[in-house]
């Protein structure tokens, strides 16, 4: 077995793939991910599984991956025994879903601690393999900027090394089998991150949303299933995955779909700098203003901030920060990476409080004063 | 053209081929049937609109099949009940339960429900009845070639499964060349022989 690590002490620390900015289209496409589901032959699925059966099938896939490798090293952290703040962390960081971070109740069984866990390659989370999720597995590699194609080799590769090692659950007909009829046949999702601060602003966005409606798209927030976008972040992906090949799907989508809304984006970017610059310049810079300034920042008002001081950097209103550095403060404004930055668990209230110092700092304001230390008690 | 009430093949409406059928059981205990053709049936609300993209979870809330292509039409009485009582034999998840909850309860659930998952299967996928993609590889290769056909056509799928997946890799070689992709053009042309060579329904009937 290739050597692993099980702490998630120092991950908060490091960059991670999605948010490492650069790659094709980096001004709109932060990154692109494939998803691959897949169960064990002979098994149940998560759903109606005992709570031996999970067990079963965690050993099994955890012993496969951690044999096969993820990366340098390969990160493994069993669920069970992790705490609330790692299982956060771990879904700011998109190496785990919501499901499998809040582990709701199956159906018919308590759900006290089900077994599941989640690998990812170290240092770089490229690629990552969450078990007992709503599939047996599901695969996931990840590409900074717009690189599809890049990802799915990767995915793909692991999912043959994983399937040298077990049978997974395949029919002629249906493909590979899955929990839920609509992953059914490839049990692939191709999606990529979008940044469409332009198209929010002239209000086309509604239309695009429509748009990729109507091709069959998923639009989804900042942080998957389930979730409202924040800060004009949008997660676009493919909705159907039976009676096509996993080429013909990622074709249309990389070639077709995603350079359409890249290019509907540009142009409107384009068109406020030549008819709005003041009105943009203003909103640039009030964002700036407000990430240097302010004492206290939620979550979703330092994302909405750092979105415009965003769309600023890459129309070259603003010089400074990099790219490189909204990325990362996008991911430590994180609650979960927040306090672990700070090294303490904190309130809602004093994670205001920190937030608001964190990007004070970055941003070049006064990084702490009286008031800070004072609201800290 | 007026019809008689029972059963109707053509919508009352607009004469198309009534494709949307629905039956559930009411309050006290009669039977309620509806039929009409797609837009009639979106029309009255017991068929989602095809823009809207229903999600499994829509589809499956009220029970709307659409018969696919050589099925014979649901049978109007009893539907609801004889389904209910089918569970899969591996799993014992019934039907209704998976109608409640979204999901299967184990693969062997997609050979017990094929009938009924066949046509809701396909209107999520925008009309698709069979995977042509990527087959396990390792499995595959364990199958050998000719030596094997029954293990191997679980995974190919039979004669005519094996056409669909035929057609679907020769598009892929076109695209893959165009794209001078060799690798991966000579990968497809390897999973296509292996797919001709076991005779596909063109071949049989030709």
């Amino acid at each position: 077995m290739k050597p692993h690590e099980t702490p998630t002490g120092e991950l908060h620390r490091r960059r991670t793939e999605w948010l490492r900015g650069g790659g094709d289209a980096s001004d709109v496409v932060l990154s692109s991910r494939v998803r691959l589901a897949r169960n064990l032959a002979g098994l149940p699925f998560v759903n109606k599984a005992t709570r031996a059966d999970l067990a079963v099938v965690l050993e099994r896939c955890r012993d496969a991956v951690l044999d096969v490798g993820l990366g340098e090293r390969t990160l493994w952290v069993d669920l069970r025994e992790s705490s609330a703040i790692d299982r956060a962390l771990l879904l700011e960081r998109r190496l785990i879903s919501h499901t499998l971070a809040s582990n709701p109740k199956r159906h018919g069984t308590t759900n006290v601690g089900d077994p599941r866990g989640v690998a990812a390659s170290i240092p770089d989370e490229r690629l990552a393999v969450m078990v007992n999720e709503e599939d047996h597995l599901r695969l996931q590699a990840i590409r900074c900027g717009l690189a599809l194609g890049e990802a799915h080799a990767a995915v793909d590769a692991l999912d043959d090394q994983l399937e040298a090692r077990m049978d997974f659950a395949f029919s002629p007909r249906f493909g590979y089998l899955t929990a839920c009829p609509t992953n059914v046949g490839t049990g692939a999702r191709f999606s990529v991150m979008l940044h469409l601060p332009a198209l929010s602003i002239t209000g086309d966005i509604e239309r695009v949303k429509r748009a990729a409606g109507d091709m069959s798209l998923a639009v989804r927030g900042f942080a998957g299933e389930g979730t409202e976008s924040v800060g004009d972040f949008f997660q676009l992906s493919n909705q159907t995955t039976l009676g096509r090949s996993e080429d013909a799907i990622r074709d249309a989508f990389e070639r077709r779909v995603v350079p359409q809304v890249i290019e509907y984006e540009r142009q409107a970017r384009r068109r406020l700098i030549e008819t709005r610059r003041v009105e943009l310049e203003d909103r640039v810079y009030r964002a700036l203003a407000l990430l240097r300034e302010a004492r206290l920042m939620t979550t979703e008002e330092a994302m909405r901030h750092l979105s415009v001081v965003r769309l600023g950097v890459t129309l070259g209103v603003l010089t400074s920060p990099s790219l490189e550095e909204v990325h990362a403060l996008l991911l430590l404004v994180q609650p979960a990476h927040l306090q672990r930055l700070i090294g303490r668990a904190m309130t809602k209230e004093q994670r205001r409080v920190e937030r608001a110092i964190l990007t004070r700092s970055r941003f070049g304001g006064e990084a702490r004063d009286g008031s800070a230390e004072r609201a800290q008690g | 053209m007026p019809e008689r009430p029972e059963p109707p093949e053509k919508c009352k409406g607009c004469q198309k081929d009534k494709t949307f059928h629905e039956v559930s059981i009411g309050p006290d205990g009669e039977i309620v049937e509806k039929h009409a053709c797609e837009d009639c049936a979106a029309e009255q609300g017991f068929a989602p609109q095809v823009s809207e993209q229903p999600s499994v979870h829509e589809l499956l809330s009220s029970f709307v099949m659409s018969p696919g292509p050589g099925q014979p039409k649901p049978q109007s009485q009893g539907l609801e009940i004889t389904v209910r009582a089918r569970a899969c034999g591996e799993c014992g998840t019934t039907f209704s339960e998976f109608k409640r909850a979204g999901l299967l309860g184990c693969p062997a659930c997609y050979s017990a429900f094929e009938g009924q998952l066949g046509p809701m299967i396909e209107r999520a996928h925008e009309g698709a009845t069979h995977h042509v993609g990527k087959v396990p590889k390792r499995a595959l290769a364990d199958c050998g070639t000719r030596s094997d056909p029954t293990r191997l056509e679980k995974l190919l799928g039979d004669a005519k499964a094996r056409a669909a997946r035929a057609g679907a890799l020769r598009l892929q070689l076109e695209q893959a060349l165009e794209r001078e992709e060799y690798e991966r053009a000579a990968e497809i042309r390897d999973a296509l022989r292996k797919v001709e060579g076991l005779g596909v329904d063109e071949e049989r009937e030709a």
